[in-house]
């Protein structure tokens, strides 16, 4: 039996709007959890349905065995961090940890033993005196942080905790975050729209698109191996390169092709059985996913010629676009090399880290 | 600030506004203090003082020939006759109703004794009770410290019923969506649009069939109709600028919504609160139409007052009762200005 167990849980918004259909979710103890997609896709509402914020419109939630659909919020035991912080403006940092203490009945001796040690390890210990207003951003979130801590809850759900604050801050919050979560071990689910927060902090990543679970899994199945179209255009910077292609062997090479504006254009995958996975769905129309990365500039000239049209260098790597299959396609290529626009350049694809899905669909093949 | 440094010019401007628009405001106020410790004799005077006298400069003269004496006020550089009698009994009548000058019989003889053996007109100086006009306003005028309570109790009645009522709607406009939202907020300034006599006459009525008719009660009921549509839009505008979210946590943390109410919502908008009140309070305390209406033994303060100035001609003692009616307003709006000052700049939610 999972810990947090969502059962076919569903949202309508009176105006008849379908938030989240029929989610199904098993969560163990101590996992990190983190929902990920865009505005609107039904992953803030899930999250607030689990605080008792919103009410279920259908299905159930089950939390370490107990059905808490519809239990008042304060009676479920949850911990919660907020993106604008929800840090009490008139009460003082130690007020604010001690506050669902004291709502808890605990004496006050122990409150202040208790707010003592969560604000050491959140590292406010000088704040305790103070109010919110005469603090920053990034030590209000941390206040927020050592009140859901205190309350040693159930579950912990942290809704964007890290939107408010500057990119600098972001980072070094979300190591917080993630050094906290190890310590404390506390099941938490975290809501963002930023792959990197998710894919950084996530023991598992929950995709959702539309009010509907796209797929669920590790950092690394969610990138490298998606289960849908959605998916490989969702996540990664720049995101996967997706064209819809024929899939043919031509001479023991994989050869993608495609109706251009000015005639047929083709790409080379590489050696048909060098990527068997890929190979045994020759002859018939996928959409092809290649993420900027797993295309390199290849040492033998002939085999797919490109023109460079622009150079988007980042430090560490490199963004080229070029057009590819008669389409804008970014690629990824390590450090600073001297490139151009208008050079000409042969590229390779790892044919066997390419991912292709039904056109119709838009499911993993 | 900054526009102070812009030079001598804009500087003079600036103060000349000022210390313009401040006497505009202060000058009449004054008067009207001084009107207020002002005696009968010297409301009639013109031109009149701006300033309140503490004392009298006076002389006596005996007159031989008719065996009386005469009551002289300087009146600039001269002397002005306003009294001539024989009897001490009359003339301590004329210090005390006339002068608020408070000299028993026997005082007056001693001063007829001095005048008698001095010739011409002996000098003197009449020391003025300074406070009588509000004495007599408090004592002699019939029931002003039953009309006090009764200001008081409308007051803290029309606070409690515009605030639980106009504050609850004000937090439903903030906090719920619902159909007809918007001309819901709209029309309850339409409330306000009433004038207090064609509400009362009415409500007379019901008040009279209620068994109230003549409370304090009463009043407050007829107040609070056009404060409660201000407080729900006064609160509605604090509670709209609370975070729904530091309610959320709240709840989550495990509060109950009165709880929140009690301990995060309320304490957040107490600038909005004490605004409203401040509102509900004045209007209570200033209003005579309605309770010339809706009362008959029992008064408040400000018909009181009306009355006064109804039956006097001389304005210094309903000048004394509006001073006194004054106070509690003023008192009540400095105890809040720092609540106030929060609500309208500088609110840190």
């Amino acid at each position: 039996m999972a810990y947090l167990n969502l059962d076919k849980l569903r949202k309508v918004y009176p105006n008849g709007t379908l938030a989240v259909q029929d989610m199904d979710l098993e969560i163990r103890q101590g996992e990190f959890i983190v929902f990920l997609g865009p505005s609107g896709c039904g992953k803030t509402t899930t999250l607030r349905m689990l605080a008792g914020l919103e009410q279920v419109t259908g299905g159930s939630i089950v939390l370490d065995g107990r059905d808490i659909t519809d239990l008042a919020p304060r009676e479920r035991n949850i911990s919660m961090i907020f993106q604008s912080y929800a840090v009490w403006p008139h009460m003082t940092v130690a007020e604010n940890i001690g506050y669902p203490l004291k709502l808890r009945k605990m004496k006050k001796p122990a409150i202040a033993a208790k707010v003592e040690h969560v604000a050491q390890v959140c590292g406010i210990t000088d704040y305790l005196g103070r109010y919110p207003s005469q603090l920053s951003g990034g030590q209000r979130q941390r206040v927020a942080v050592a009140r859901a801590l205190a309350v040693e809850s159930k579950l912990s759900l942290m809704d964007e905790p890290l939107s408010n604050l500057d990119a600098k801050l972001r980072v070094s919050v979300r190591t917080f975050l993630k050094e906290i979560h190890r310590e404390s071990g506390a099941t938490t689910i975290f809501v963002t729209h930023d792959q990197s927060e998710a894919m950084a902090l996530a023991d598992r990543i929950v995709v959702m698109n539309g009010g509907q679970i796209e797929q669920i899994g590790s950092t690394r199945d969610i990138y490298n191996r998606c289960d849908s179209l959605f998916t490989a255009q969702f996540m990664g910077t720049p995101p996967a390169n997706i064209k819809n292609v024929a899939l043919q062997i031509v001479g023991g090479r994989l050869i993608a092709g495609a109706e251009g504006k000015a005639g047929p254009v083709s790409l080379d995958l590489g050696r048909a059985d060098a990527a068997p996975d890929i190979a045994r769905l020759a002859g018939r129309g996928v959409c092809l996913a290649v993420r900027p990365e797993i295309i390199r500039i290849g040492s033998r000239a002939g085999i797919n010629d490109v023109t460079i049209d622009i150079v988007e260098p980042q430090g560490a790597y490199t963004i080229l676009v070029a057009r590819i299959l008669d389409s804008e396609w970014k690629v990824m290529v390590e450090g600073d090399p001297d490139l151009e626009p208008g050079l000409t350049v042969p590229l390779e694809v790892d044919a066997s880290r390419i991912m292709l899905f039904d056109p119709e669909s838009g499911r993993r093949l | 600030m900054s526009g102070l440094k812009g030079g001598l010019w804009s500087r003079s401007v600036f103060w000349l506004v000022l210390v313009t628009v401040c006497l505009m405001v202060l000058l009449p106020i004054l008067y009207f203090l001084t009107i207020s410790f002002a005696s009968n004799y010297e409301a009639y005077q013109f031109p009149a003082k701006i300033l309140p006298t503490l004392s009298y400069r006076a002389g006596i003269r005996y007159n031989a020939d008719s065996d009386n004496y005469t009551l002289l006020l300087a009146k600039g550089a001269d002397y002005e006759a306003v009294k001539t009698t024989s009897d001490r009994m009359d003339m301590s009548m004329y210090f005390k109703s006339q002068l608020n000058v408070i000299l028993s019989e026997s005082s007056v003889a001693d001063l007829f004794s001095k005048a008698r053996q001095t010739p011409g007109m002996m000098e003197t100086r009449l020391r003025k009770n300074f406070f009588r006009n509000y004495v007599i306003f408090f004592i002699l005028a019939d029931g002003t410290m039953a009309a006090l309570m009764n200001s008081l109790e409308a007051a803290g009645w029309t606070i409690l019923i515009s605030l639980i009522l106009g504050g609850s709607t004000g937090y439903i406009l903030a906090r719920f969506r619902f159909r007809g939202r918007e001309s819901f907020s709209a029309t309850l300034l339409v409330v306000r649009m009433f004038p207090a006599v064609s509400l009362s006459l009415p409500l007379v009525i019901y008040i009279m069939k209620m068994n109230l008719y003549d409370t304090p009660l009463s009043l407050a009921i007829v107040y609070a109709v056009p404060n409660i549509a201000l407080t729900a839009w006064i609160t509605s505008s604090i509670f709209k600028g609370i975070s729904v979210e530091l309610e959320e946590a709240a709840m989550i943390f495990g509060a109950t919504r009165l709880r929140m109410l009690m301990t995060i919502t309320f304490p957040l908008a107490f600038p909005a609160i004490v605004a409203s009140s401040l509102y509900a309070f004045l209007a209570a305390w200033n209003d005579s139409i309605t309770a010339l209406i809706m009362t008959n033994e029992n008064p408040t303060l400000a018909l009181l007052v009306y009355r006064t100035v109804g039956s006097s001609t001389i304005p210094n003692l309903p000048a004394a009762g509006a001073v006194v009616l004054l106070i509690p307003s003023l008192v009540f709006t400095f105890i809040i200005k720092d609540y106030i000052k929060q609500l309208w700049g500088g609110a840190k939610i």
